[in-house]
């Protein structure tokens, strides 16, 4: 061969070689579809909407703003756009270039979230263990008390949450204590979410969007409690046409109004609550003239949301809310007296008056930025502020032959806390396989936990006889706490059923001069059979720096948070979680999940201490001690059809230990809400376009509490014996089981424009006497005669909550 | 007080809606346990120790049983001997008039005398009924030195523009304490003063000694870390009556471990001070000696856990309440209930000057 032919010969192949190659290369470019998946009727953003290429199995779904990001080598694809409760929208596009596509889905079809893709934040397609994605409309549709929906005694009915004192909104997860929920409204943490002592939540079901709850393997851009996260989300507000909800129910009224300012740019949307008594206190006032007497709370939610370009949205969100009660008596009268020769006429005025008030101030202002198809960020900040201010007072006047004696005494005190926080987040999607997710957070945290001062004011005729203030504590003490965090997770695919979520959360914390650092790591995997079977395993280390001094069972205004100090160190958690699930039945899913969790720095009232929420001293009346909790959780939910629900049970077990001796002798005890079985069931059924019924039943064992087993001589300080109650161990009565029955029924009625909602429910429809206290009752008994016989020993319990019927009227239009 | 007036208040409010049911609480009236208690020294030899026994819903006396002491594995006694046993019963104002409010209990004597380091049984047999406690009495603090010196301490009340001072004369006792080695100590400060007066007349000198005491004093701590052992200390706290003080006066040496440390507690001077008035008629010449006795007990650690379970329960009362972590009772008392102490006891005296009184 000559050399000639052989060099055309090495250049064809050379020429053939690139050709190959630049096609290869062609065929491999790799393009991006993103945008917003939006509710076509309101413009609402829908969070964990789907995007799916079905062919290739690639999908992707929008994040809690209703973005999404796919990116998939250039093609023309059909694109399956769905969402629960959305008919599916199929979009065929030749994408040849990263293109911007926002979809409106129109409500329709009711779809089986199995049908969605995987990377979701929650539920089974989620990676992540113990994430629950609880929709507004579930919320709305359960039987709940006097008929007010409430976003947390929805989430106590699911498995590994506990309600804790029995009707109450407090949630316990996972043998966790009521202060390590992390619970955020657009995710600003509200420090106190109850009213009526948590009888009810703060939250107004008509102002929610979603509510994702995280139990298990934490994602990494959470941090701050251990035991779980509630993540609020309120709606933007109708982009299309203005909509407004009016609610009568027995306890309160409330008002939702949203629509746009400039369509399809600038909306608004405004919710208000309110007790009846509220609205009525003039009149109160007025029949109750001498003796005022009036508790009411309300909630005021506020969103604008304004959408910029494609690439920038803004939102500015606030939460007003308030409990109050207030006590005025005025008395006043006259009369003459004879002392002998002496007459003497007196008149006297006098007035005593209490008023008490607390709640959240949450104000907002959030940015989202898409840098390009692949770099998503959101930028938060926020302030938040818990304030509790209380004020008693008295003044009295006398007049005694016409010389006047005025005193006044008024007394003060105040506590509360606020934050101040500015918070990143960033979505990365460098290829369909990874979304990548990292950002960071600041809080300044400023504690103020009780400030009381009084005034004490007498004069006797032209003489000022005592004129004083008196500040009971340092007026200016407080407590700072600078909290910051950084953190970075990769949700990855490796092949075709195995998903992998790394993750890492840093955070510090500094007060009183000393910085405490945590290092938690999070990983979470989930291996997908591709026959609706998938198997999960997780861990997290979780850490916390504010503890709430609590009181009672309840929730009480003079309940405090108060921050970690350089003695008492961070509460940390090590949670091992694995979990097995099917979907394979369409409109069902079942799932069960088995955890184990160490806490650490866990912090219990020591022995003989008082618990009122006083901070005072508060780190001696406390010790650090160590717990576990270990349970499973079987769920299993209907998603689709007429017929929607769930049940769940839960077997667990938690207890504490404190090492030193100071709490029960160092032994191992149950805690307060260990509570071995749990079980709820849940049903909603739609007849048809005008009936439908819920139910609710749910079972509890008992969780503990302390009584005394007898009667005990003892030593005094000084030296001579006395009686006393004698206690075991701590927690050492097993409170009987609570279970009840809700049940709802919904009359909807359309109207010209929306439709009117009868609700008719009973709360505990069988009437079960379940208790909210248990106490242990000694008292002298006497026979018939009225004789003393001796002394007579009964545990007793108190139900506040019985059989309680409701009606509730809705409007929307 | 206005946490109690917010909580009852709200409670109240949800009390009054609510009702009231008794649970099946199952309980045997006649599971009665033996009760031994007692607070025995080195530096006492008589004992005495107080035996009940407990039941659910009461306490009764225990008379007629055997109470012994075992030293070292030998009875000291042949038996004991109870002092004959005493029922205090008082009463209380119950609905239909006065019911007894029993504060039974059986009070046995016994004379012995413990050292450091001897092992002390106390045993108590009624029937069928046995409890015993043993206990190795602890090696003593060593006092090292004391001094004293007068100061003004005051306390603080705040007001707007001006600061109010309450200010109050303490003699102040500086003590350097010595801790027993090679063990973790517990301790009790004790101090007490005697008063001995000597009267003289124009006739006669010394015709009368009267001697007073020794009598327990209090005193104050203001804020020395090792007497007030984690307790508040109770001076000018706003939440003083909420927060448990040291009544019992217990600490322990885990600030001293091994080593030597000074502590400081005041007394206020009136307990020094000396009123001759009520002496004047009958003397005209009055010589007044004063003696300040300090003196640690040095007991096991049970013991001073239960003087610190009695300080909650001092402060919070001797029921189980609602708002108030239960106190979970030590006990070192083996097939029964109570505690038995057996304490190592060093003193010290300080002896004042001389006071005399001319008429």
């Amino acid at each position: 061969m000559s050399i000639t032919k052989l060099r055309w010969k090495t250049a064809r192949a050379a020429l053939m070689l690139a050709l190959f190659i630049s096609v290869s290369a062609a065929a491999q470019k790799k393009v991006t579809i993103s945008g917003h998946i939006t509710d076509i009727a309101s413009g609402e953003t829908l969070i964990g909407a789907g995007i799916l290429e079905k062919e290739s199995g690639l999908g992707a779904v929008t994040n809690n703003f209703g973005y999404y990001t796919l990116t998939i080598p250039a093609g023309e694809y059909d694109f399956h756009f769905s969402y629960v409760g959305y008919s599916e929208k199929v979009m065929r596009i030749d994408m040849r270039r990263d293109t911007v596509v926002n979809v409106a889905l129109e409500a329709g079809e009711t779809l089986s979230s199995s049908h969605i893709v995987a990377r979701k934040d929650a539920g089974i397609q989620s990676t992540y263990l113990g994430a629950i994605d609880i929709p507004a409309a579930q919320i709305k549709n359960t039987p709940v008390l006097f008929g007010e929906a409430d976003v947390l005694k929805v989430l106590q009915m699911m498995p590994g949450v506990q309600g804790g004192n029995e009707g109450f909104s407090g949630i316990y997860v996972r043998g966790g204590g009521p202060d390590e929920n992390l619970i955020m409204l657009d995710g600003v943490p509200i420090y106190n979410v109850d009213h009526m002592l948590g009888i009810f939540s703060v939250f107004q079901p008509e102002a929610v969007k979603k509510v994702t709850l995280y139990k298990g393997s934490f994602p990494a851009r959470y941090g701050g409690r251990i035991s779980s996260i509630v993540d609020i989300r309120t709606n933007d507000g109708n982009m299309k046409e203005n909509h407004g909800t009016v609610s009568i129910g027995l306890i309160s009224d409330k008002l939702h109004l949203e629509g746009p300012i400039i369509k399809d740019k600038l909306a608004y949307s405004v919710s208000a609550r309110g007790m009846h008594t509220a609205l009525y206190a003039p009149v109160i006032k007025m029949v109750l003239k001498d003796a005022y007497a009036n508790y009411y709370f309300y909630d005021l939610n506020g969103k604008v949301t304004w959408r910029l370009s494609d690439r920038d949205r803004f939102y500015f969100g606030a939460y007003h809310g308030r409990d109050r009660f207030v006590y005025d008596e005025k008395n006043e009268g006259e009369g003459t007296e004879t002392f002998g020769a002496q007459t003497t006429h007196h008149k006297y005025k006098d007035r005593t008056d209490v008023g008490v008030h607390w709640g959240n101030t949450v104000g907002s202002a959030r940015w989202n930025h898409v840098f390009n198809s692949k770099l998503f960020a959101n930028t938060t900040l926020s302030y938040n502020r818990y304030r509790m201010v209380m004020g008693a007072g008295s003044a009295e006047t006398d007049i005694v032959d016409g010389v006047t004696t005025t005193s006044r005494y008024h007394l003060d005190y105040h506590s509360g806390i606020r934050d101040f926080g500015i918070r990143t987040d960033f979505d990365y999607t460098p290829s369909p396989k990874h979304l990548v997710k990292f950002g960071s957070e600041y809080l300044w945290h400023t504690f103020i936990p009780e400030r009381m001062s009084a005034v004490d004011r007498e004069v006797n005729g032209a003489e000022i006889q005592v004129d004083t203030t008196i500040h009971f504590a340092d007026p200016k003490k407080k407590y700072l706490g600078h909290e910051l965090s950084f953190y970075a997770e990769d949700d990855f695919s490796v092949g075709e059923h195995l998903t992998v979520n790394p993750g890492v959360h840093l955070s510090m914390f500094n007060t009183e001069g000393r910085t405490y650092w945590s290092l938690q790591p999070r990983v979470s995997a989930k291996f997908s059979t591709g026959t609706g079977y998938s198997f999960k395993a997780g861990y997290a280390r979780m850490a916390q720096y504010v503890h709430l001094l609590s009181s009672a069972q309840i929730s009480l205004p003079v309940d405090l948070w108060v921050p970690i100090t350089k003695d008492i160190r961070p509460v940390t958690s090590d949670q091992f979680s694995v979990g097995a699930y099917y979907d394979g039945i369409k409109g069902w899913e079942f799932s069960v999940e088995a955890y184990l969790k160490n806490m650490r720095n866990i912090l219990e009232y020591k022995d003989g201490t008082l618990m009122l929420g006083t901070s005072e001293g508060w780190e001696k009346r406390v010790e650090m001690g160590e717990g576990t909790a270990k349970g499973i959780e079987f769920l299993v939910q209907k998603t689709a059809g007429k017929t929607t629900g769930w049940l769940a049970y839960t077997l667990a077990k938690t207890d504490r230990i404190f090492p030193d001796g100071s709490i029960n002798n160092g032994e191992r005890f149950p805690y307060k809400y260990d509570r071995r079985h749990c079980i709820d069931l849940s049903v909603d059924h739609r007849f048809n376009k005008k009936w439908g019924i819920n139910a609710t039943w749910s079972f509890a064992t008992g969780g503990t509490t302390t009584v005394p087993v007898r009667q005990v001589a003892v030593l005094s300080p000084y030296g001579y014996v006395t009686d006393a109650q004698y206690v075991d161990h701590r927690n050492n009565f097993r409170i009987p089981p609570s279970h009840r029955l809700n049940i709802g029924c919904n009359l909807h009625k359309e109207r010209r424009r929306g439709e009117s909602i009868w609700n008719l429910s009973v709360y505990n429809a069988y009437n079960r006497m379940n208790p909210n206290f248990v106490f242990m009752d000694y008292g002298p008994d006497y026979d018939n005669n009225g004789n003393y016989t001796g002394t007579s020993l009964k545990m007793k319990k108190i139900t506040i909550l019985p059989l309680l019927p409701s009606v509730s009227w809705t409007r929307n239009f | 007080m206005r946490k109690y007036l917010i909580f009852s208040i709200l409670l109240t409010a949800l009390v009054s809606v609510a009702c009231e049911n008794t649970i099946k609480y199952e309980y045997d009236l006649n599971d009665g346990k033996m009760t031994l208690l007692g607070q025995l020294s080195t530096a006492d030899t008589t004992h005495t120790i107080f035996l009940s026994i407990s039941y659910p819903d009461r306490i009764d006396s225990l008379p007629g049983a055997t109470v012994e002491c075992f030293v070292n594995g030998s009875r000291t006694l042949a038996r004991s001997i109870p002092a004959g046993y005493r029922e205090e019963t008082d009463w209380m104002t119950g609905e239909t008039g006065l019911v007894p409010n029993h504060l039974p209990y059986t009070e046995y004597k016994f004379e012995a005398i413990f050292k450091p380091g001897d092992k002390v049984r106390i045993e108590a047999t009624k029937g069928q009924m046995n409890a015993w406690a043993e206990i190795v009495v602890p090696q003593p603090i060593t006092l090292i030195a004391a001094d004293t010196v007068t100061v003004v301490k005051s306390s603080v009340y705040q007001s707007v523009g001006e600061t109010e001072t309450y200010e109050q004369e303490y003699v102040e006792f500086t003590v350097r304490l010595s801790d027993a080695k090679g063990m973790d100590s517990y301790y009790s400060m004790n101090p007490k003063t005697s008063t001995v007066i000597k009267l003289s007349s124009e006739n006669e000198e010394d015709f009368s000694t009267i001697s007073q005491g020794p009598s327990s004093v209090s005193y104050e701590t203001f804020h020395d870390l090792i007497l007030e052992d984690g307790y508040s200390s109770g001076m000018g706290d706003l939440f003083e009556d909420l927060v448990p003080v040291n009544y019992t006066r217990c600490f322990s040496d885990k600030m001293f471990r091994d080593s030597e440390a000074t502590v400081r507690l005041y007394i206020p001077t009136y307990y020094f001070r000396f009123y001759p008035y009520e002496y004047y008629y009958i003397a005209n010449k009055i010589v007044v000696d004063k003696t300040f006795h300090l003196s640690v007990k040095s007991f096991d650690r049970d013991f001073y856990n239960y003087l610190r379970a009695m300080n909650n329960m001092q402060c919070y009362g001797y029921e189980v309440s609602p708002i108030i972590e239960p106190t979970m009772l030590p006990s070192n008392v083996t097939g029964g209930l109570g505690i038995i102490s057996v304490a190592s006891e060093s003193g010290i005296d300080i002896a004042f000057p001389t006071e005399v009184f001319y008429r």
